[in-house]
């Protein structure tokens, strides 16, 4: 775990620069491989780039929002550069809406956009479960296991190293060069399948590891919410992928 | 309408296995005693001087929201930063909000301390680490840090860097308070 790193006098916080990394990475496998789907990089870059903007806007909106009363009295605090200032839902769901307006104006097939975002999308996962090791957020259930490792006063499951393999191996499954075997070659390339199989591997991988987790709270009689949106989710992207497969 | 194939049905049975499965065997410990320096967990307990002979043990804070801020007087941020927690103090200590401003003691000297208090005009207590135990227990690597404790003595935030704006504070403390109600 390493939170911050110390370079003589400066102090870098290494979460946003793990997740920084990865979105230059991904941003650069995603111009790589844009033509493979059928698309213009530029175009895909440049959704990108907006969504990130709108949504960073809506982050900073909607946490202003719930917090209104903080800074009635203070309105530069409107503009500070704080990331603890941003909230996620509002960020996610204006940064769909911002690239949803994009894809639209510009004409772009919704399905081979995806398919052509999915690298991009393989890299942040490995970043988030990068980040997540550097700072010991979604930590493991206290275990005896072998691998345990020792954080926040317990022996632990590493599942931040269990995220990170799962999103490894997720992107195997789905990368545009990969020799994984479950891959079909025939159907690879069809428009939408290569983002379906991501999420779906992505979705199966949070339920198998999300088991382990120690920081989220059970609900819905004793079963995670996140495992239970993760299966939703699996259905949702298997059932369109089956409709593909059958459509193909 | 199209149905699920039979390779998909298979898969979707076999996660709703696991996810019942896991609900039921994989027990989530209760987190209520374990004392560490992250969000959700007990903040790890101290007692520090005060500097006028009378020290502060942060367990017997429990029941009231707190905020401890570690700092130096030769670090800027922590500098810049400590006006805005003057004021927020002013405005939440009707509400019994507990500003703990920690002094890294090990890395900075006395009179430079007071001088710093004193011309900012600070009243919430400043307590000294004269052998940096509790910023190490704390697991403080940079400077300033910050931990919002809410009633229940459960950190609710940390925030790692300065300076924090005043909307800053006041918005983690505002969270501090619905979580701790």
């Amino acid at each position: 775990m390493m939170p911050v790193l110390q370079l003589g006098p400066l102090t870098i916080q290494t979460v946003p620069i793990i997740l920084l990394i990865s979105l230059w990475i991904g941003l650069n496998q995603i111009e790589k491989h844009a033509s493979k789907y059928n698309t213009q990089a530029n175009l895909i870059t440049n959704l990108v780039l907006l969504g990130l903007v709108a949504g960073l806007l809506g982050a900073r909106l909607a946490y202003l929002l719930v917090y209104r009363d903080a800074f009635t009295g203070n309105l530069l605090g409107i503009f500070s550069l704080s990331p603890e200032t941003l909230n996620l839902s509002g960020g996610l769901l204006c940064g769909f809406i911002g690239g949803l307006i994009y894809t639209q104006k510009k004409h772009m097939n919704p399905w081979q956009t995806l398919d052509a975002l999915t690298p991009g999308l393989c890299v942040m996962m490995i970043g988030f479960g990068l980040a997540n090791l550097a700072s010991g957020d979604a930590y493991g259930i206290p275990t005896t296991v072998p691998w345990a490792i020792e954080l926040w006063g317990e022996s632990r499951h590493p599942t931040q190293i269990y995220q990170v393999v799962l999103a490894c191996i997720v992107t195997w499954t789905v990368w545009p060069t990969g020799t994984c075997p479950l891959r079909w070659k025939q159907i690879t390339y069809q428009p939408g399948v290569t983002f379906l199989l991501f999420v779906s591997a992505n979705s199966l991988g949070i339920i198998l590891f999300s088991a382990f987790l120690g920081d989220i709270t059970p609900n819905f009689s004793g079963i995670k919410p996140v495992q239970l949106i993760a299966w939703i989710t699996l259905a949702a992207s298997l059932y369109f992928l089956d409709k593909k497969l059958v459509e193909d | 309408m199209h149905k699920f194939s039979k390779r998909s049905l298979i898969i979707l049975i076999a996660a709703a296995g696991w996810i019942a499965y896991s609900s039921y065997f994989i027990t989530l410990p209760s987190q209520v005693n374990i004392s560490a320096p992250k969000e959700g967990f007990i903040a790890p307990n101290f007692e520090l001087d005060s500097g006028d002979g009378s020290k502060i043990q942060l367990e017997k804070l429990r029941g009231y929201p707190i905020v401890i801020n570690f700092w130096a007087s030769w670090c800027p941020p922590c500098r810049a930063e400590m006006p805005a927690l003057q004021r927020v103090y002013e405005e939440y200590k009707d509400q019994n909000l507990h500003i703990l401003a920690v002094n890294l003691t090990d890395q900075d000297n006395k009179q430079s301390i007071e001088k710093f208090i004193q011309s900012n005009g600070l009243t919430f207590p400043v307590l000294f680490d004269y052998l940096g135990d509790t910023a190490n227990t704390y697991r403080v690597k940079a400077l300033p840090t910050t931990f919002f404790i809410n009633k229940y003595g459960i950190i609710s935030d940390i925030i790692i860097g300065g300076p924090m704006t005043e909307s800053l504070i006041q918005s983690k403390i505002e969270k501090m308070l619905q979580d701790g109600s």
